[in-house]
């Protein structure tokens, strides 16, 4: 277990956050958005939702979370608690944190069936809710196509069919062989003495575990392929588009930045060429940018247009990345792009759970990078660079939720 | 004015200028981030109003579409002067107020005269009017796509008659075709003065920035004259219609529920009370959302929360259920039984606990302080008032809202059904 501790004094919070991670596979998927509601339904401390919650409540208000993420090629459950620093709260929130990860409810060699049950229905919602959200559907069909052959294809909350096959012996069993074998990260940013948090730390994660796993690194392809088209009706009233390109750069390092760089000028916001040309001068879209898989290297280019429009729409789009790569950017979008991209870098020492992000970041990627190194990768982008990143990008899939 | 609060340790500096324009400044030391928000008290519940002496109909979305046109100049467009700053910049438009906004880390001075720059100097052409249909048509799609947006705004239609707290705020395809931009112009005059701006300026700001906000925005900010009045229809205290049943593709009914309030005038501490009272009636340790969750009426999709403004203010309660009517009536039992028997004082004392912290931990973001400050300016109050708002209220306060809850004809609910 690895703990990165940060003293903040400026936050009115202390925040803990605990990371465990998997392979992204649709076994570990399914398994654990089972674990991470199940965790939150009850422990032995508190055995209900709402005696948790009571005890959040007690603690001013406390935030807490335990969800899962895909990141790269890993799945991983996070549990989140934030509270006030009022006296003693930390240690409580740490041993509220302790006891819904190590001393959950269970009932003959399984969880309690009533809570697995629970979840499960839970489960199966969010994954037949994925619809709802049209835009974020889009997003997911979009990566899940392009990435079929993929860790990256596998979906956030798993299958309905692979739910089927779970039980409440499986699940925790499960869970036993990931508290034992998986990698956990804990993050813990505020006015936190070491002693405290490192005791904190050993009384729960300081368990005798072997053979920890490890992971590799998601998988980067490069090369070209045509562009793989794929649509489907519902009914909606605005076409959703999404493109998925591969870039080939390195995940760590310059090599990354200098397609952060880039992806700022062409997609980033509102001064992007993306925005500038086919929002403002076509009034085509009211959304159109885009944004990096930084493991994966993947660019993903979204825009909400009308269903008329989508030929047009994807010829604007390539004819950016076109001028790119044969026209290059100018001086004034590198500066621009790169002070902006700086400001993030300083404001995000403004918030605990950017700085989390951070560094759980570097922690998945083996990234050593202190944020005053990723200030110097960007500021060291030259508009040659930019260029290589255009020539280096090549659109793959494009995936249309469009009207009936 | 310079305040002090000990529970936040938290200053906060505010005044106002010889031009009418009020600020609220709260420094956050140690944070790079600054930013700066402007805002206007004129919002989509403002679209009927007084000029000399005739009653003008804005067509509905007119704050929205004032808002977009506001950024082009013949120039270019202000995006393009904050981007050479290295700030962000953006705005948005809700029921009470527009606001523009900026973030940035150093030269805030050159953003805030441009912020103040694009604000005051409006020009709206034919072309660039017709140009921005395109675009919000599509924002206003993309709205329509959401199966949460509908079900809010089917509720509305059902709470009231004429007030426009229920129009949608970008308006409709249909309406925004009727805006010229002698509308644009003739609603500016009529709202975009500085007696009618507030100034919210929350981060790393030392004393000598905040003398230098202050003396910039009483040079640059000109102008003079009243906000226009707006007109507002009386609203008959019950609601139109019980109930609204929509399909659109979702994979299981969501829904809307609202709770007309009879008063107006709503002050901090009442705001204050209606959130606590509805958190004590359904929130995440009620007994009523473990019954729910047993009965598997409700999961946590559920939320609520309390909107108000000029005469009007609801509560609502939403979510995702199999059997929203049922759950329903579930509800209305509980109220029943709260207006018998009241609240738990254990739970209230629990729950003013935990909305202490809540407020103290939005302390953290620069972005959430700037967001609410603006939603309190325009109602003239700051978050220090509200904080206090939290101590002052009382167990009293909250048992008599609820009873305000599920009143016969006094409540509506709108579903959403799958197709």
């Amino acid at each position: 277990m690895t703990l990165h501790l940060l003293h903040a004094r400026k936050f009115k919070t202390n925040v803990i956050t605990v990371l465990l991670r998997t392979e992204l596979t649709e076994e570990n998927a399914v398994n654990n958005a089972m674990l991470a509601g199940i965790l939150r339904l009850g422990c032995e401390k508190f055995p209900t939702e709402a005696e948790i919650s009571r005890e959040c409540e007690e603690m001013y208000g406390a935030a807490l979370e335990i969800n899962v993420v895909k990141k790269g090629e890993e799945h991983l459950i996070q549990l989140y608690i934030e509270v006030i620093k009022y006296e003693e709260l930390f240690e409580r929130a740490g041993s509220l944190i302790g006891s819904l990860l190590f001393e959950p409810l269970t009932d003959g060699g399984g969880f309690c069936g009533e809570y697995f049950e629970l979840q499960k229905s839970r489960v199966r919602e969010a994954i037949a809710g994925r619809i709802n959200d049209k835009r974020k559907y889009a997003l997911e069909r979009c990566a899940e196509i392009m990435c079929e052959n993929e860790r990256f294809g596998v979906p956030a909350e798993g299958r309905a069919e692979t739910l089927d096959r779970l039980t409440p012996q499986s699940v925790y069993g499960y869970y036993l062989r990931m508290i034992t074998e998986s990698a956990i990260e804990v993050c813990v940013i505020g006015d936190i003495e070491e002693d405290a948090c490192i005791k904190w730390a050993s009384r729960y994660f300081a368990r005798s575990r072997v053979e920890i796993k490890r992971y590799k690194p998601a998988v980067i392809i490069c090369g070209k392929r045509a562009l793989k088209e794929v649509r489907e009706k519902m009914n909606v009233a605005q076409g959703k588009l999404v493109i998925g390109a591969r870039c080939g750069a390195a995940s760590v390092g310059v090599d990354f930045y200098r397609l952060l760089v880039f992806n700022e000028i062409l997609g980033g916001g509102a001064n992007s060429r993306f925005f500038k040309n086919i929002r403002e001068k076509h009034s085509l879209c009211y959304y159109v940018h885009s944004f990096l898989y930084r493991a994966k290297s993947i660019m993903i280019i979204q825009a909400g247009i009308d269903g008329n429009d989508y030929e047009k729409t994807l010829e604007l789009i390539a004819a950016q990345i076109e001028e790119a790569r044969d026209g290059g950017v100018t001086q004034d979008e590198l500066e621009n792009a790169k002070k902006t991209l700086i400001t993030r870098t300083q404001t995000l020492t403004d918030s605990p759970q950017e700085l989390t992000e951070f560094f759980m970041t570097n922690a998945l990627l083996g990234d050593g990078a202190e944020v005053s190194d990723v200030r110097g990768f960007i500021e060291s982008v030259t508009a040659q660079d930019a260029r290589r990143s255009a020539a280096g990008i090549n659109l793959d899939t494009a995936f249309f939720l469009e009207g009936i | 004015m310079i305040t002090y609060n000990e529970k936040l340790d938290e200053t906060l500096v505010s005044g106002c200028l010889q031009n009418g324009l009020k600020y609220y400044i709260i420094p956050k030391k140690s944070y790079a981030e600054k930013r700066v928000l402007l805002t206007v008290k004129y919002g989509s519940v403002d679209d009927t109003f007084m000029t000399g002496w005739k009653a003008y109909t804005a067509p509905m979305g007119t704050a929205h579409f004032l808002e977009h046109k506001l950024f082009d100049n013949e120039n270019g467009s202000a995006f393009d002067e904050f981007e050479a700053l290295g700030a962000y910049v953006n705005a948005y438009t809700s029921f009470n107020n527009t606001a523009y906004y900026f973030s940035c880390s150093d030269k805030f001075l050159p953003c805030l005269e441009t912020l103040f720059g694009f604000v005051s100097s409006p020009e709206f052409t034919d072309s660039s009017v017709e140009k921005e249909m395109g675009i919000i048509s599509q924002e206003i799609s993309m709205y329509d796509d959401n199966p949460a947006w509908a079900a809010y705004f089917d509720m509305l239609s059902c709470l009231y008659e004429g007030h426009p707290a229920k129009n949608v705020v970008a308006g409709t395809r249909e309406s925004i075709r009727e805006i010229t931009k002698d509308t644009l112009y003739t609603c500016y005059k009529s709202f975009y003065v500085p007696e009618n701006m507030y100034l919210i300026c929350v981060g790393g700001f030392g004393e000598r920035d905040i003398e230098l906000i202050i003396e910039a925005s009483g040079r640059l900010l000109q102008g003079n004259g009243r906000r226009a009045e707006t007109l507002l229809p009386d609203e008959h205290v019950n609601v139109v219609k019980r109930k609204s049943v929509k399909k659109m593709r979702v994979s299981r009914p969501i829904f809307q529920i609202g709770f007309k309030g009879r008063e107006y005038g709503v002050t901090p501490a009442k705001a204050c009370a209606y959130k606590l009272a509805l958190d004590l009636f359904i929130g995440d340790s009620s007994k009523l959302r473990e019954e729910l969750i047993k009965r598997k009426l409700a999961d946590d999709s559920l939320s609520f929360d309390y909107v108000f403004g000029e005469k009007y203010g609801y509560a609502t309660l939403a979510g995702e259920s199999e059997k929203p009517f049922e759950l329903l009536e579930v509800c209305r039992e509980k109220a029943r039984e709260i207006c018998e028997n009241g609240f738990c004082e254990a739970d209230f004392v629990r729950l003013r606990r935990k909305h202490i912290g809540r407020f103290i931990r939005g302390f953290n973001s620069v972005e959430a302080i700037t967001s609410a400050s603006a939603e309190y300016a325009v109602k003239d109050s700051d978050a220090f008032r509200y904080f206090e708002g939290y101590t002052q209220a009382g167990l009293d306060g909250c048992n008599s809202l609820a009873k305000e809850f599920f009143r016969e004809e006094g409540y509506a609910v709108s579903v959403i059904e799958p197709e």
